[in-house]
């Protein structure tokens, strides 16, 4: 009864989460569920005892950060726009499926967004697809 | 009953006095939008998950939807955004220490104008002329520059880089650059020589071409234009194609126009075809190609100057009575029916770039450019024809460094230009009375120059720019000539220094002032050294010293720019018909010791509501003789460029997408060409109002767009003359027949449509 009742409440972290709120959630309790009836589309915290699920994700949005890079080319140009990249983190703390979901427009900006998802490591696992948007900006402009 | 959109609303509070007025309401309704189609398509459907990319990289030929990813059952989960901050690396209109003015693409859509130069007469400091009616005819100088005589420029105009000034003539063919292929113009008002070289004396008009990045798309633009009546004889038909984008690495587009026309002049027919391509291949974040090239030719005809009883239409009396009467300002010279212009044109260059550490970034340009013109000119006393073949080829190395100096902000760039020009003119001068004189001239001009500058940012408000250009030449010449005196054969190597210096001073936010120091100079061109016309093998460089303040101020309603400038010229190359040549007769290509250019250049933009812009500009350009012991003119105005000139006008966007707006281009009294004693009476001033309508819905769905723009050039169907001149072979002291003038269209309108299409 109480592994149903987990999946019941995996099930309906899912539906949270897509929603965005999963502040309130602990990775504990989500971790106890087999891995063979999470779904992929539900955000679950791999890690009996650790962080949240809310810290883990800021986690990986400031490794990713760190490991962005302004294209060269394109800050010679002015060039400056958006993309957003999806994909999955390993038990690794690796990223794999990396997928361009929206392109900023320019190539140069496209590869450097995707490449700096595909080269980040050391991420806190999180089971499920994530995307991050990610801005390039350039100061001094008008 | 519309609601007011919020900038409205805002001006409304603001100015409580103007929200009792009617017309305040009035104009406030039409502010209104047209149901918020625009909105609904370019908003995202999720701003956090989708972020609009900043203005200044959107494709500003249309806004592209954004790219939303195929509906999932469960999206995925947002781990927030991340964003990277880099310092931009062009310097913002405000920091740049000059008038300057930007033209972009949807500026170029709502003119509803048919050529680049139809656009920069509505710009403070821009004087354009047009002696044919058609696009052959242009010419566009700046501060004073437009005297009407010479075969030289004083404006530099690059496109994409690449200096379209010719070899022979260092003037710029106007006919070849197409506006329809034109992303943005960047026009530099005073002397750019210490970064440019030759030629940037009055100002540097920048063209970039469109084929940027973006997503696939194609362009139809047609345009028939007419005088009179829809399908009368004279008309305009232009056909242009666009078609572009880019896939992964590569970038490509391809342009291609159809132009023929019967301008409003007789004998002014105009055919040209155009096609250019563009390819840029991204191999990685730091390196990069671009490859260009392109193919144009016309055939145009030229229909000369009338005097000033030509111009006159005949009444109906005189018919009637058989009586001797005039032609008509449409009229073609009658005393010659074969002055026309054929050329053709190849292009192509290339761009490597490399930016081998982050701050670094390294350039090589190497281009090759030839010509090809068939042409005939004269008037009712000669006729001056040739073959010219003219053919450019160079290479241009930059480098740009982001480094701090002193630990303060700057950009150190340093670069080399290297060229070589080949001229060859075989070319038949018949001069009444006198007997034919073939001649044939080979002239080429090696040019390398080296130059370095340093923007340093003092502080964050201060910018200090300092720039230093070397330039020397090797002219070869080799001509064939049956007059006596002049040299077959000689070599000259003229070289010029081009310092510059300028302090720019960020006031307030949206506002700065500049004071500047430059030194421009432009060789004596090719064929005024050694054409057959006026020709001058002792001619020096002309130089000038110029002195300019400034002021801008770039807010979202408010934008504005006053120059004051003064330029000490030294060695003007000027074409004197006062000079005799041939026995008293025509004139030689001279250096004015001394004159002097000085003036104001104001403009303002008010957009007091989003759907109302109001703009003028204000032009005073004084430029005088000061000293001159060769002609003994002493004090003397230059001609063409008039004393005064100025713009006035409005862009009111209306509901449904609908626009309109008017053009006044007001011109001052001037000297008429050639008239450099200032003794003969002045083209009188004259007002000319344009009337343009637009239909610009932005879109019918998220793939086609449709654009209809209706103009009505010279509304009040104004009879004026843009230019005129004291004919050249004529004595000293002419008769009225010997003053030229060439009639500027009357009332014709412009129909365009633009389908945009995105696969």
């Amino acid at each position: 009864m109480r592994r149903r009742s987990l999946v019941n409440r995996v099930a309906g972290v899912g539906l949270i989460a897509a929603l965005g709120t999963t502040a309130s959630l602990r990775a504990d309790e989500l971790a106890a569920a087999p891995p063979h009836e999470r779904s992929a589309k539900v955000i679950v915290d791999a890690i009996a005892h650790g962080p949240s699920v809310d810290a883990r994700l800021e986690e990986i949005r400031r490794r990713i950060q760190g490991n962005l890079a302004y294209p060269p080319l394109a800050r010679w140009h002015d060039v400056a726009g958006a993309a957003v990249v999806e994909f999955e983190v390993t038990d690794e703390g690796r990223t794999r499926g990396v997928r361009l979901a929206q392109s900023s427009g320019t190539t140069l900006l496209d590869n450097a967004a995707e490449h700096a998802v595909t080269s980040v490591t050391g991420l806190p696992v999180v089971h499920g697809r994530l995307s991050i948007p990610i801005r390039f900006e350039l100061t001094g402009g008008e | 009953m519309v609601a007011l959109p919020s900038r409205c609303r805002t001006g409304r509070k603001a100015r409580p006095w103007l929200a009792r007025a009617c017309f305040s309401i009035v104009l406030a309704s039409l502010c209104a939008p047209s149901g918020g189609k625009a909105d609904e398509l370019s908003a995202p459907a999720d701003a956090t998950a989708q972020p609009t990319p900043p203005t200044d990289q959107t494709d500003q030929n249309a806004t592209p939807p954004p790219q939303t990813p195929p509906p999932a059952a469960s999206p995925p989960h947002s781990v927030g955004e991340a964003t990277i901050t880099a310092t931009r690396a062009s310097r913002t209109v405000l920091d740049t220490p000059g008038n300057v003015t930007v033209i972009d693409r949807a500026t170029i859509e709502q003119s509803g104008v048919r050529d680049l130069p139809e656009l920069l007469r509505r710009e403070a400091g821009i004087f354009v002329t047009n002696t044919t009616s058609g696009p052959t005819g242009y010419d566009v100088e700046a501060r004073g520059f437009a005297n009407g005589s010479g075969g030289g420029s004083s404006m530099l105009v690059l496109v994409d880089g690449r200096r379209t000034n010719e070899p022979s003539t260092s003037v710029t063919d106007w006919a070849l650059i197409d506006l329809d292929d034109i992303d943005r113009v960047e026009i530099v008002r005073g002397p750019t020589s210490a970064l440019y070289g030759d030629n940037a004396v009055g100002g540097t008009i920048q063209i970039f071409t469109r084929g940027r990045e973006g997503k696939p798309q194609f362009d139809s633009h047609t345009v028939y234009g007419g005088y009179g009546k829809i399908g009368g004889s004279r008309h305009t038909v232009e056909q242009s194609l666009h078609a572009g984008g880019t896939d992964g690495p590569l970038t490509a587009s391809l342009f291609a126009d159809y132009d023929s026309s019967n301008d409003y002049r007789d004998r002014a027919e105009f055919r040209s075809r155009d096609v250019e391509t563009n390819f840029r291949y991204v191999f990685t974040d730091r390196i990069a190609l671009s490859v260009s090239g392109g193919y144009q030719d016309y055939q145009s005809q030229i229909p000369g100057a009338l005097t000033s009883a030509q111009i006159q239409p005949c009444t109906a009396a005189e018919i009637i009575s058989g009586t001797s009467c005039g032609l008509g300002p449409q009229a073609a010279d009658p005393s010659l029916n074969q002055n026309f212009d054929d050329a053709t044109v190849r292009h192509a260059s290339m761009t490597l770039e490399v930016t081998p550490v982050e701050n670094l970034l390294i350039t090589f340009s190497p281009y090759t450019w030839d010509k090809h013109d068939t042409s005939a000119s004269g008037d009712s006393t000669f006729v001056f024809s040739g073959d010219f073949d003219q053919q450019a080829n160079g290479l241009n190395t930059q480098a740009q460094v982001d480094a701090p100096l002193f630990a303060l902000r700057s950009r150190f760039i340093f670069g080399t230009d290297l060229r070589r020009d080949d001229a060859s003119l075989n070319t038949n001068l018949s001069v009444l009375g006198m007997p034919s004189t073939p001649e044939t001239s080979r002239s080429s001009r090696e040019t390398w120059a080296l130059y370095a500058q340093e923007e340093l940012h003092l502080t964050d408000d201060l910018l200090l720019s300092v720039g230093l250009r070397y330039d020397e030449a090797s002219d070869n010449i080799e001509q064939q000539t049956v007059f006596p005196g002049q040299p077959q054969n000689f070599f000259q190597r003229p070289s010029e220094w081009s310092p510059h210096g300028a302090l720019t001073y960020r006031i307030v936010e949206p506002a700065s002032v500049y004071v500047s120091y430059a030194r421009a100079f432009r060789f004596p061109s090719l064929l005024e050294v050694a054409g057959v016309f006026g020709e001058n093998p002792l001619l020096v460089p002309q130089t000038s010293d110029n002195y300019e303040a400034g002021f801008k101020w770039r807010s979202q309603s408010v934008t504005a720019g006053l120059a004051l400038y003064l330029m000490e010229v030294h060695n003007e190359i000027i074409f004197d018909s006062n000079v005799q040549e041939f026995g008293g007769l025509g004139g030689e290509n001279v250096n004015i010791e001394r004159t002097r250019h000085r003036g104001i250049e104001a403009s303002l933009s008010v957009r007091p509501w989003d759907c109302l812009e109001l703009y003028g500009s204000y032009t005073l350009d004084d430029a005088r003789i000061v000293f001159d012991p060769l002609t003994g003119l002493d004090g003397s105005r230059v001609p063409i460029t008039p004393v005064h000139r100025g713009t006035a006008g409005f862009v009111l966007k209306l509901p449904y997408d609908f626009d309109i707006g008017m053009n006044a281009n007001i011109v001052g009294s001037r000297y008429l060409a050639n008239d450099f004693a200032n003794s003969l009476p002045k083209l009188p001033k004259f007002a000319v109002y344009d009337l343009v309508a637009g239909f610009r819905p932005m879109a019918f769905s998220e793939r086609l767009r449709l654009q209809v723009t209706f103009a009505i050039r010279n509304l009040f169907n104004r009879q004026y003359d843009e230019f005129g001149g004291r004919h050249t072979f004529v004595p000293l002291q002419p008769t009225p027949n010997d003053v030229g003038f060439y009639p500027s269209p009357q009332r014709y309108f412009v129909v365009g449509v633009t389908i945009r299409a995105r696969p």
